[in-house]
Formats: structure tokens, sequence, C-alpha cells
């Protein structure tokens, strides 16, 4: 259980070497700047605010670099990266040289997006010319030119859709009437005729009405000249000259490909220039010298002295312990195995820099957890290897190494607990046991066979993982000198819980009704002394009685672990039967195989998913809620942060 | 493409909510220096549809194209067109209302609105040439009805109002139909918000019940005789009236503000903003309406802020004078 | 074909498909909101996609209790003979799975639809939408264990 001692640091300089001592800080990368930007008055700030400026410009520099990459990306013939690609590897020298050729590059990029600009116009107007052709399509047969389709002297014509029956609908009607309208289908579609419709003018009311009845549609065509072929062919031409216009344009963005590895290190280098000028806002500023405030691990303030020393002298540094209002930043540090199970925690509230760095107890339970609802030997031995396989060959770092690392240290639970109940890929070590001449790959017993054994074996664990949590509580109000808050509101609920335990065995049930009755009468007539009146105690005493059925469901809740065993365990052996039954033919045994194969990846990847959330949700309502007080603010130092490269020295 | 459904719809709300201009970003604005430079930052937000401007004073085209934006990506995520065109609607009314103004007084030069419900072709050849295949029964109704009353002649007043009443209709109508709680809310909020600015616009005016009550927009949730009763009474009145109701603080500060400058800015503000949070209270929702009101008017709201900086920059007016008026409205 | 195996074939069916039926409409809501987010934004695709998969288990938790009824009725190798009492068991044992599970999922989508617009916004809190989303599952495996404890010991001949 690690929070590191963290000091505060002070450190004023001079201006003209602020941009060194930053980057310097950067490269080493343990000092969290924080922001004391708004304490100072308001001639200060006016010269400190000069930087905003700057910083904007890298921002808008950064998002053109980085458009220009994803155009580069996805139109140059450059090799692109398999699943395994691992970011290039760059040195600081190279990025340097990268950087001093800036101008030419933002050059590229220029191009870059005026191409992209002529691409996003091309395309949309290949959408407009596609649309106006598919609204023309139906029209083809149609040899009058649009332009003269409308009102003469004494007759209208228009263009319309209706469906096909109300068509027939409306030449029925007109003839029924007699009126001096005539309705052509042009063409026709699944359920709608496209009509050319003429009439008198005299009748032009009636006319319209009807089709508005019908719910004709007029078509959209205006401003058309010339028959509807005609009008198809210029179209055609357009699209023809838009497309040939496009092609070459995207050859001139392949030639730019070979820019992009130089982009990607320009970018990076911008990265790092921004976060830099970013960090520079948080210092108070005088326009020649400036105050920089933060925090660093203790253990850390001998190399920055160092560090800094070979930069400057022109600094005065000095380290002073944290106050108490002092809203100090949380870094933790724990042993290898446990790191990884830090992401855990994170992905819920990093810890109070007051509290405990809860991960040292919750790596047990949480690896013991994860083993028990995978529970398959086979997957667990894929997991552990794939894991460490991965987190290597990607070089994976911070949050994506610990969680590969996770995933490789939960396989190894996942496979001996695997081992113990004798799961080897759904009931394969079942099938296979006796083809090896033993009687059965069970070590300990078979969950699916005795179920209410498992069961029991759940609850004891999620009594025991939830005893841990309040045992943590209890050890922290020791630590504060509460020692009797411990006694009270956990060590009694202890006494209370294992009397009513020994109960229900026939050897201590005697025993077990008096441990309980003195565990209930302590807790009734401690738990209510915060209150004044002595009634107050009594009921609020009373009425904490009640908490056990928080403890009881919290308890209860960890059926899950045989749930989700039970889970995988059956849907494996699922995919097992599925298999065996094509036969042991040679050409069956293709298909068979296919089926063991992806049932058993399938149902890894929900397992894992499944696992891993419910592992969490265990530690952080069950567990979490006992005794974690969350809500520090992680530390967060000056570093140097890439995208697309790797940076050493 | 996806299927339109309301949690696709309501997903890609979410992502473009972080885009929506934050305090930072209009914060710069009101200190960028020229009107140039608050347009630089709206570019940086993909404001418009990246058009070049001839000049900043050509704002409205890009806050017009703006606005298409969202009509367009609303057109295309919309799980039901029925219910968001009714946001829409406001905009078809405002494109009659010019439209009848220009066959009244000739001219006809000011541009419609391009996001309205309705093509704006199809209220055009309503309008002039009586053609009502196109448009949709309520206004091919309130057309004739205008036509029949005020024939030719022009009284811009009551054929705001008869428009404005008949859009309202049509909504209430169209959720009476499609039964939804939250828009049924919103839109008696708003009925009732425009109904007290109507009131104190005819208390500025002068003019008598009658003419109120002919005015008054049915469907919200104030009784009309309370607005028809508060006309001849001090304003004090209504905001006692109103004090439990929850317009009371619109009305409290909204009608203050009126008495003092004989001017409706705040109010409409305070309205706006009232509504706004309403949307915003309840567009949790990750299967409901609510997060696509939010949205639609979100923008409306953002636009209108862009609208208000940029006229005080064109206009050279200060940098504190500006955050003083956007303070007066939005916080 | 017996009654009582009738009944218990039918309670098989119901716990497949009714659970079935839940998650794929869950799994259907949280993949519509998905792509919305990803349509935007490409990079959430990984973590919109644990959310998605969550609503999924109820149907895979409703499966199994259908193919344990299987097991049970020795259907891989001539199925044994269940009495109506017996079958009438299977089918109420079928009942919790099939009823939560087809409630759970859809209710749990809603919250896991919800998660999506929280990480469409602040993709750094993935770890409480998940849990939020998580929670509301643990009465989808309740139902689970209540489903398999009935009927795991239903004698059968």
């Amino acid at each position: 259980m690690a929070i590191v001692r963290m000091k505060k640091l002070t450190l004023i300089g001079l201006d003209e070497e602020k941009s060194a001592v930053l980057r310097a800080m950067q490269e080493l990368g343990s000092v969290e700047i924080q922001d004391i930007s708004d304490l100072s008055g308001e001639d200060i700030y006016a010269a400190g605010s000069a930087h905003t400026g700057q910083s904007d410009d890298i921002e808008g520099k950064l998002s053109e670099v980085r458009n220009a990459i994803d155009l580069l990306q996805k139109f140059s013939k450059a090799k692109k990266g398999g699943m395994f690609a691992t970011r290039p590897v760059v040195t600081l020298k190279e990025l340097n040289e990268v950087m001093s050729r800036q101008a030419d590059l933002l050059d590229t990029v220029a191009e870059c997006r005026r191409l992209q600009e002529k691409l996003t116009a091309l395309k949309s107007r290949r959408v407009r010319l596609q649309a106006s052709m598919d609204q023309v399509e139906p029209w083809l047969d149609l040899d009058i030119p649009f332009e003269s389709i409308g009102y003469t002297d004494t007759t209208n014509a228009l263009l319309c859709t209706l469906r096909k029956d109300n068509a027939e609908a409306f030449t029925g009607w007109a003839e029924g009437n007699e009126l001096p309208v005539s309705l052509e289908v042009v063409s026709e579609s699944k359920d709608q005729a496209y009509c050319l419709v003429v009439y008198h003018t005299s009748s032009e009311g009636e006319v319209l009405d009807r089709l508005r009845e019908l719910e004709y549609e007029r078509a959209n065509l205006s401003g058309l000249k010339g028959t509807a072929r005609q009008v198809r062919e210029a179209y055609k031409k357009d699209m023809e000259a838009a497309e040939a216009e496009e092609k070459l344009i995207l050859e001139g963005t392949a030639q730019l490909g070979e820019s992009l590895d130089s982009l990607k290190i320009l970018y990076d280098g911008l990265l790092v220039e921004l976060e830099k000028h970013k960090a520079a806002h948080r210092l108070l500023n005088t326009g020649k010298a400036y105050i920089l405030k933060g925090w660093t691990a203790e253990r850390d303030t001998k190399a920055l002295v160092e560090k800094l020393s070979g930069v400057t002298d022109a600094i005065h540094l000095t380290f002073q312990d944290p106050d108490d209002d002092d809203v100090i930043p949380v870094k933790l540090e724990n042993p290898p195995l446990v790191e990884p199970f830090e992401v855990v925690t994170s992905l819920y509230s990093t810890p109070h820099p007051k509290g405990i760095d809860p991960n040292a107890l919750m790596a047990p339970f949480y690896f013991a957890i994860f083993g028990i609802m995978m529970g398959d030997a086979g997957y667990g031995l894929i997991m552990a290897v794939a894991g460490t396989i991965f987190t290597r060959k990607m070089k994976l770092k911070g949050a994506a190494r610990k969680l590969g690392l996770l995933m490789a240290l939960c396989g190894i639970s996942t496979l001996i607990w695997g081992i113990l109940t004798g799961s080897w890929f759904g009931d394969m070590g079942e099938r296979v046991a006796p083809l090896l001449g033993l009687k059965t790959a069970v070590v300990w017993f078979n969950p699916m066979e005795d179920p209410l054994m498992m069961l029991g074996f759940c609850f004891a664990f999620g009594l025991l993982h939830v005893f841990a949590g309040m045992a943590a509580k209890a050890y922290m109000s020791i630590r504060d000198g509460h020692i009797w808050d411990a006694v009270f509101d956990q060590g009694l609920w202890f006494v209370l819980i294992i009397g009513l335990l020994l109960i229900f065995l026939p050897a201590t049930a005697v025993v077990g009704k008096y441990v309980a009755i003195a565990g209930a009468v302590g807790l009734v007539l401690t738990q209510g002394r915060s209150k004044k009146n002595i009634i107050a105690k009594f009921f609020s005493g009373l009425l904490s009685l009640y908490n056990i059925t928080g403890i009881f469901s919290d308890v209860l809740s960890y059926s899950r672990l045989f749930a989700l065993g039970l889970s995988s365990a059956i849907i494996g052996m699922v995919f097992n039967i599925l298999a065996s039954m094509l036969g042991g033919a040679w050409y069956t045994f293709i298909f068979a195989a296919a089926v063991f194969l992806v049932g058993h990846i399938f149902n890894l990847v929900i397992n894992i998913l499944g696992a891993f959330v419910h592992a969490s949700r265990l530690q952080y309502i069950e567990f979490f809620s006992k005794f974690f007080e969350g809500g520090g603010h992680a530390f967060m130092p000056l570093t140097i942060k890439t995208k697309y490269i790797d940076l050493t020295n | 493409m996806p299927q339109a459904s309301y949690p696709y719809a309501i997903g890609r709300i979410r992502v473009l909510e972080n885009k929506l201009l934050n305090n930072d970003k209009v914060e710069r604005m009101i200190e960028a220096d020229t009107p140039a430079d608050v347009l630089k930052i709206l570019a940086e937000s993909e404001y418009g549809t990246g058009q070049e401007l001839a000049s900043a004073h050509d704002y409205e085209k890009l806050l017009a194209a703006e606005l298409r934006k969202v009509y367009d990506f609303i057109e295309e995520v919309t799980p039901d067109k029925e219910l968001t065109d009714l946001f829409w609607l406001q905009y078809d009314v405002h494109n009659l209302k010019v439209l009848l103004k220009a066959r009244a007084i000739g001219g006809g030069d000011e541009p419609l609105m391009d996001t309205g419900s309705i093509v704006s072709d199809s209220l055009k050849a309503a309008v002039y040439k009586g053609d009502h295949s196109d448009v949709p029964p309520f206004v091919s109704e309130v057309l004739r009805e205008i036509d029949e009353k005020y024939g030719e002649r022009f009284d811009p007043h009551r054929i705001e109002v008869a428009l404005d009443k008949a859009g309202y209709k049509h909504i209430f109508n169209v959720l009476r139909k499609k039964k939804n709680a939250f828009l049924q809310e919103f839109f008696q909020k708003r009925v009732d918000l425009i109904n007290i600015k109507m009131l104190l616009r005819v208390k500025g005016l002068g003019e008598d019940a009658g003419f109120l009550s002919s005015m008054l927009i049915p469907g919200g949730t104030i009784a009309d005789e309370l607005l028809i009763k508060a006309l001849d009474e001090p304003v004090d009145k209504l905001v006692y009236a109103l004090r439990d109701s929850e317009y009371a603080q619109v009305v409290a500060l909204g009608v203050r503000a009126f008495e003092r400058d004989g001017s409706l800015t705040v109010y409409e503000r305070l309205a706006d903003d009232f509504l706004l949070h309403f949307v915003k209270s309840r567009s949790f929702d990750p299967l409901g309406f609510e997060a696509i009101a939010g949205y639609i008017m979100a923008k409306e709201n953002e636009i209108k802020l862009v609208r208000l900086i940029m006229v005080g920059k064109i206009n050279n007016i200060s940098t504190d004078k500006i955050r003083e008026r956007l303070r007066d409205v939005y916080v | 074909m017996e009654l009582g195996q009738i009944l218990a074939l039918i309670g098989v069916a119901l716990s497949v498909f009714v659970a079935g039926i839940g998650s794929a409409r869950g799994v259907a809501i949280v993949g519509q909101a998905g792509a919305g987010v990803v349509s935007e934004d490409p990079d959430k695709f990984s973590q919109v996609l644990v959310l998605q998969a969550l609503p999924g288990t109820q149907g895979i938790y409703g499966f199994l209790i259908g193919f344990i009824i299987l097991i049970r009725l020795n259907v891989f190798g001539g199925m044994v003979s269940v009495s109506p009492q017996t079958g009438w068991l299977f089918l109420i044992g079928s009942l919790p799975i099939a009823i939560v599970g087809l409630i759970s999922a859809i209710l749990q989508a809603k919250v896991a639809a919800a998660g999506v617009g929280l990480i469409a916004k602040r993709p750094e809190e993935v770890g409480k939408a998940i849990t939020f989303a998580v929670i509301v599952e643990t009465y989808a495996v309740l139902a689970l264990l209540a489903s398999f404890l009935i009927v795991y010991f239903i004698p059968v001949a």
C-alpha cells in the first residue's frame, strides 16, 4: 500500500531560461506543475498571457498536420503497419532535425489541405450529379424537352409521380367525367408511375384537386433544358470530368506520401512543444522572472536538482512538506506484481491522498475472482501466453502495459482454478483424461457436479473479501488514532457475523448463539454513540442491526463467481459436443476443428470481458464501499507525450 | 448507413455536443480584436461549411450555413421526422410572413430561410399562385383564411398572429397524435412564455383586452383570463400571480426590465434560457426525444450568441459592453 | 412424445428465446447508440464495444439453462421418460432466467446507451459507465442461479 510521499516545490528563475528549464523537467518527467497564473495581479497576468497566442498557434498547426497525416495515410501507397506494428523509435536528434525543417514541411501540409479541399468539393459535386441523374432517370423515354412542358394558351402539362393504382384510378376518373385531360405513363418503378399529365386549363381546378387526392408528387425538374436523354448525357460528361480530376488529385496525394514519416515526427515534436507552452502558462510570470510551483516525489528531488543544475545556475529551488490544506497529487507505487491491478482502481477513482492505496490488498482478491469466473485451464494458458507476448512485442507503455500484464496474471489465476476443477477447454479435460489413463481431470472438485459446494465456496470467499474490506477500514481508524471506532464499527460486526455462522455448525451452535448475541448487544449499545439523546442512541443502535441485510446482499452477490464460471464451462462444453457430433472421418475432422476453434475463441473473448467487468464490480461495489476513499487527483507530471513515435535519447 | 433510431441519433448528438462553443471559446471571441478574428475562432469550431466569406460583414451567411448544417444533420438522423419538423416550423412561419409581406407591398428581395420543414418554392407557389398542391393542409388552411379575412389588404400584425396560431395548432395536433409528453410540455411552456410576451407587448401599445385576447395562442397552461385581467393592472400583480409558477423568475426579471426600458429583449432572452434549461435538464435519456430537442435548441442559442458578438464587433462596441450584454442575457 | 418431455422442451425454448430476445434488443439499442458516437468519433470504438457486449450476456444465460435442461433430459443420447409433473417443473425452472433475462437485458441496454453518451463526452469515465451497466446485470445473474438450481435438482427417472 503505497501512496508516494510528495514534496512541494518552488522554483524561481529567469525568463530567458524558462524554456530550457521546462524542457529539462519534461525530459525527466517527474514534476507536476501547479497552475498559479491567476494568483498574480492584472499587470503580471498581462505579461504571462502573451504566451497564449503562441500555444494557440501550435494547436492550429497540430490540427493541420494531423489532417495532412490522415489524408496521406488514406491515399498514399506508403506501407501500412499490421496489428503488431510498433511505433518507430526516433532519437531527440532526429526530432530536432525534423523540427528545423518545419517551414518546408508546413508547405507540404498546406498542399495537402488544398488537395483535401478539392477532393471534398469534387465529392460533393459527384453526389449532386448522381442525385440529378437519378432524378432524370425515370423520364428518359420522354421525348419532349423539359422547358416546353408547362402552360400554353389553353393547356398545361405537368410531370408527376403517382402510385400505380392511383394512376389508373386517375385515368378512370378522367374518362368517367369526360374531362379534357390525358395521363401518359412515361415509366414505372416497383410501385410508382412516372406520368405526364396534359389538361385543358378550363378544368385545372378539378384535375389538380383530384391529383392531390391521389397524393401525386410533382417532379422537381424546373430549370432543365432539353430532353431527358440530353440532360443525362450532359450530367454524365460532368461526372466523367469530375472523376478524371479526382484521379489526378489522388495521384498528387500519393506523391506526397513520402513526407508521411517526417510529418509524424513533426506532429509529435509540436506536441512536445505544446505541452511545454501549456506548462509555461501555469507559471507566475513577471516579465523578467517566473515562479514555478509544483509537486514531485520525495525521492525524485535529488535527480531533479542534478538535472536542473546542468541547465543553469540562475535558479532558486526549494522543497517543502505539504501543509494540511494542500491538494496533494496522488502517485502510487506498488510492487511489479500488484502494479497491473492499478488499472482496475484507476477506472474507479484515484485514491484520496490521505487515504490508503487499496491495490496491494485488492490484487490477490481480483486475481482469485477473475480466475474463478473464467475457470478454465486452457483459456488461462492462452491468456497468460498472449498477454505476455502482446505486452512484450508491442512495447506497450503506461495503462496499456498494465492491462496487458493484468491479462497475463489473470490468465495464471484462471489456469490454476481450471486445473483444480478439471476444466480444460470446457469438458475437454474430462474427455481426454481416460485416454491418458487418468480417472478424472478434476483435482479438487467439479462445480458442475457439486453446485451447492461451489455456491458455499463463493459465499465463503465473498465473506472473506468483505471482511478484508472492513479490516482495511479498521486499520485506517487505528492509524488515525480512533481505536474504539475500529472496535465498535468493525470488530463488533466481526463478532456478530462469526457468531451467526457458528450457529449453523452443530458443534458450535450454542457458543455461536452467545457470541452473536454479544455482538448484537454491543452494536446496539455503540452504534448510536454519535447521538446526544439516550433514546436516540438506543434506537439508532437498534436500527444499525438492519445493516446485516447489506452484508448479506454483498455476500450473495458473490454467487456471480459461480454463475460466470458456469457460463464459460457450459458454452465451452456446447462447442465440444457440437464438434464431436461431426464424427471422426478425416474430412469432418476439419469442420470439427473449425467449430472447436471458432467456438472457443468466441467463448474466451466473451468471458474475458464478462470476468473483467464483474471482477471489477465486486471490487467497486462490495469491497471498496467498506473502506476506500476516492476523489484524489492523479499525479500528472510534465512529460514527453507522443502519438506516432517513441522518443529516446 | 445504420437505420435512424433514437439511440443512434443521440449517440451522434452526444459527440457533437462536445463541439458546441464552450465558455473559453466565447470568451476568446469576446476578446477578439476584429470581426475577422471572431470568424477565425468560429472556423476552428468548424462553423459553417467552410465557404470563404468576402468580408466579415457577411457573417449572416455563415450563421445561415451553420443552421442549415444543423438542419441537414437532424434530417439525416431524425428517428421521427414529424416531431423534428415541429422545431423547423418556426422557419416556415417566418417564410410565410416574409412572402405575404412581399406579396402585399411588392419587393420580395428578403431571402427566405432554408431551414423550414416545407420547401420554400412550395410556399412561394402557394402564396403567389394559389397553388396549394405542395403545402401541408394546415398551411393551405391558414392561407385561405388569411385571404378570406384580409383579402389583399395587408395587416401585418393580424397576419402574424394568424400564422403563429396556425403553427401552434398544427404542433399540438401532431403531438396529440404522437402522444409525446415531453414535447407537449415543452411547447406548452413555449406558448405560455409567448403569451406573456404578447401581454407585455399589448400593454406597451396601449391596446385593449379584445385585441389581446385575439392574439393569445391557445394550448398553454396559463389561463387566458389571467393574462387579460393583468392587462389593466400594474405589472406587479402579474408577477405576484405567477410567483409560484415555474416562470416566476423569468417574469419577475423580464417584466422589471420591460418596465424600466420598455424593451422585451431581456424577457425574450430569459424565456429562451428558461426553455433551454428545461430541455437540458431532461436530456439525459438515451432513448428519448429530449436530447435531440436539446441539441437543436443549443445550436440555435449558440448562433444567436455569435450574432450578438459579431454585431458588437462590427459596430466597434467595446469588449466590456459586449460582455455586459452577454452577461445580461446569458448568465 | 410424452407430455412431460414436451413441457420440458418448451422450457428449453422459453429460456433460450425469451432471454435471447432481450439480449438481441439490448445489444441493438447500445449498438445504435454506439454507431452514432463512432460515426462522429471513430476513436471511441473499443470503449463502446465493451458497453455493447454487456446486455448480450442474458441471452447466453438463457441458452445455458436451456442446455442444462437438454442434458438432464439426455436429449443427446436417447431422451429419458419424463412425467408431466417433472415437465412442468422444468418449465417453471426456465422462467426466472427467461423473464428476468428479457427485462434486465433491455433495461441494462438503456443504462449502457446512457453510458455510451457519457463516453462520448468524457472517455476517461468508461469505468463508471461500465459499472452502472453491470449493476443491472446482478439480477440476471441471480435469476440464472435460481433457474440453474431448480433445473439441476429436479429428480428425473
